[in-house]
């Protein structure tokens, strides 16, 4: 029983990790930037859906897509202001990675004094309602959060291989110069990359931030999370970020399960260790794609 | 854009200004006839209600010790900072105090590791550091002379507390989920001691928890597969409540028990009913009727217009107390060396009971079960 107990539990935060690293890695492979304030757009998606249930009392289904489209649209802002301007051809690679790590702070001092250092509850009408599935115990919330991590997950991968956007997207991340003589608006693409990628940390933030609290230094376990997921799943690999979700979620589940709770964390950066050193184009890429 | 930084430049040097002057005036002005005591306490962060309830506790009891002339004439003055809980941030608010404000006592802080940062500094400097809530035992055994604690140390507490829970509670078998932290550490060793000494309960599980996790289901799916009769909680107000709601949904059938740190209204409202019936070891609570808990209570209820909304806020006053006590049987000026000895010659009645310390700092205190009912603390006896 623990042990079906410790799969299930594995993948429930295997799809939270998936739905993180989807949108890091979107950014990576199309728009070309590591974005280090990720886990800041997940921490203001949790934020604003707050202030959507709170002020607004509108339910938190509806609350969850508002802060997609809110957080998005900041995502946009933030990157033709910000991060476009300073990816010109002259400019160092360094530049746009700098950016983002300043965002990460800049959004965080935000918060801290826009909301206070004190936990707020982010209020679900699943969170902490038991399920029980054949002598299995997860919560409505964690359901709902592999419910709509599938998906998000399905709808780019829909996105990406059935529409005209997906093509332009990935003939972006293949060769920009190419796809730009080709006619797509390399900008453009990347705007909606972006909204794309912080409007899935946000919607990460929403499902996950309800079991536990909500404060302005949240992001920093996400950013974590996520980075570790995008690096054992390849850089820009779509596919890739969804096996290598759910490869962490069961590595630290049956870690801290059968081996020791003080190395939960360590598992899962002793994995993208172990990637790095024997598989560093990811654990489904191949060796000749160009990161 | 640009007329707005401009305008917030200008803004800014306004109040960088006027505060400069007040600090200055104000500074030199009171220098002769104010009593500077620093205070170091997490005000935002995890433990940020503890934090405030302690500081308002000092500053209830300052402001009545004031308002009957001072200590010898003299006003106290408490200078705050804030910590977040962070041994850093302790260590530079304590260079502050000792450096720049000059003080030869500093109460605090909350946390246990920043405690014994802080202590680091104080007792090399021979500054008097009284701590109103660290239960590290560690911190008494550093052979510091100016070091004394205003609460129960941790073993002590366990104590009474695993008599309670192998006696009353009847449990065979307790597992342990603590936060990886000094004070998580120390209270699970002391209470582990004490459960292999007397076989009972068994300790089945003990698991160290990251002090920044939010999700605890490996954890507690380990633990319910051991079903414990006693789950014992470690943990802060904040991760507490996290846990005792992940317990409901696993529906882990263990009676829960918590250590003093989630004694707060923080714990009530973040963990949603989550946490009824559940144990805490406390040494004072807000039913208490004797006529210095009547006091603390009314003095408090003044300055805040609200019942005191931790336990904690009754340590930040006896703090106060205790130390004002021992400043106004100091003769001359003030010294470490003098407070510290005074401080050795405390005796006074507070609302937890009678004040004295041992030659390492420690008092001698009563422990009490209270039991989450409702929105409140019952003292389960």
């Amino acid at each position: 029983m623990l042990l079906f107990q410790t799969i299930s539990s594995g993948i429930v935060n295997g799809m939270i990790y998936v739905l993180l690293a989807l949108g890091l890695t979107l950014t990576f492979g199309i728009g070309r930037v590591i974005n280090f304030a990720h886990g800041e757009f997940y921490m203001l998606g949790a934020f604003a859906a707050y202030l959507v249930i709170a002020h607004l009392h509108l339910p938190y289904i509806v609350a969850l897509f508002a802060a997609a489209v809110i957080i998005g649209i900041i995502g946009v802002v933030t990157n033709r202001l910000l991060i476009l301007p300073v990816q010109r051809k002259e400019s160092s690679i360094w530049a746009p990675f700098l950016v983002t790590l300043a965002l990460m702070t800049i959004f965080q001092s935000l918060a801290l004094v826009a909301f206070g250092p004190d936990p707020y509850l982010l209020p679900s009408p699943f969170a902490n309602k038991p399920f029980n599935i054949g002598g299995i115990n997860l919560s409505q919330q964690d359901l709902f959060a592999v419910f709509i991590s599938l998906f998000f997950s399905g709808m780019l991968i829909l996105l990406l291989k059935r529409t005209n956007l997906g093509l332009a997207m990935r003939a972006v991340a293949r060769d920009t110069d190419a796809a730009c003589l080709m006619g797509i608006n390399i900008q453009a693409i990347k705007s909606v990359t972006f909204a794309l990628g912080t409007g899935m940390a946000a919607v990460a933030g929403v499902l996950l931030i309800p079991q536990a609290v909500l404060d302005p230094y949240v992001g920093r376990m996400a950013l974590l999370k996520g980075l570790a997921v995008v690096i054992l799943g390849g850089l820009g690999d779509v596919y890739g970020a969804i096996l290598g979700g759910l490869l962490l979620g069961l590595a630290e589940a049956f870690g801290s399960v059968y081996i020791s709770v003080a190395y939960k964390d360590a598992i899962g950066y002793l994995l993208m260790i172990i990637v790095l050193l024997f598989r560093p184009q990811g654990i489904i890429g191949q060796k000749t794609r160009q990161g | 854009m640009r007329s707005m930084f401009s305008r917030l430049f200008i803004l800014g040097l306004v109040l960088a200004f006027a505060f400069g002057t007040v600090g200055c005036g104000g500074g030199g002005e009171k220098k002769a006839d104010t009593i500077k005591i620093g205070v170091i306490a997490p005000l935002s962060g995890n433990q940020a209600s503890i934090g405030k309830g302690v500081v308002d506790g000092m500053q209830s009891a300052a402001k009545i010790i004031n308002g009957s002339g001072g200590l010898g004439g003299k006003q106290i003055e408490l200078i705050v900072l804030d910590d977040r809980n962070l041994p850093d941030e302790a260590v530079s608010a304590a260079k502050k105090l000792i450096s720049g404000e000059k003080v030869s006592i500093i109460l605090g802080s909350i946390g246990s590791s920043s405690t014994a940062a802080i202590q680091q500094l104080t007792m090399k400097q021979k500054v008097v550091l009284v701590t109103p809530v660290s239960m590290l035992p560690k911190l008494s055994q550093n052979n510091d002379q100016y070091f004394f604690r205003v609460t129960a140390t941790a073993p002590i507490r366990e104590q009474s507390f695993s008599e309670f829970v192998s006696k009353k509670l009847n449990a065979k078998t307790i597992a342990f989920l603590a936060s990886n932290e000094d004070l998580g550490r120390a209270t699970v060793a002391a209470a582990t001691n004490l459960y292999e000494k007397s076989g009972n309960p068994k300790p089945v599980y003990t698991g160290f928890y990251d002090p920044g996790a939010t999700d605890f289901s490996a954890e507690l799916n380990r633990i319910k597969s051991l079903s414990p009769d006693v789950l014992y909680i470690v943990a802060n107000s904040v991760q507490a409540s996290m846990i005792v709601k992940q317990v409901k949904v696993l529906q882990l059938k263990s009676v829960l028990i918590g250590s003093g740190e989630a004694a707060t209204q923080e714990f009530l409202r973040l963990s949603q009913g989550a946490g009824e019936g559940m144990y805490i070891p406390v040494d004072w609570a807000v039913s208490f009727d004797d006529p210095a808990s009547k006091k603390f209570l009314e003095a408090f209820q003044k300055d805040y217009n609200k019942l005191p909304e931790t336990k904690f806020a009754v340590q930040g006053w006896e703090t106060m107390w205790i130390v004002a006590e021992a400043i106004k049987r100091v003769e001359g000026p003030l010294t470490s060396d003098k407070l510290r000895d005074q401080m050795r010659k405390t005796d006074w009645l507070g609302p937890r009971g009678k004040w004295a310390f041992d030659a390492n700092g420690d008092p001698v205190l009563k422990t009490y079960i209270s039991q989450v009912k409702g929105n409140d603390f019952i003292i389960a006896k």
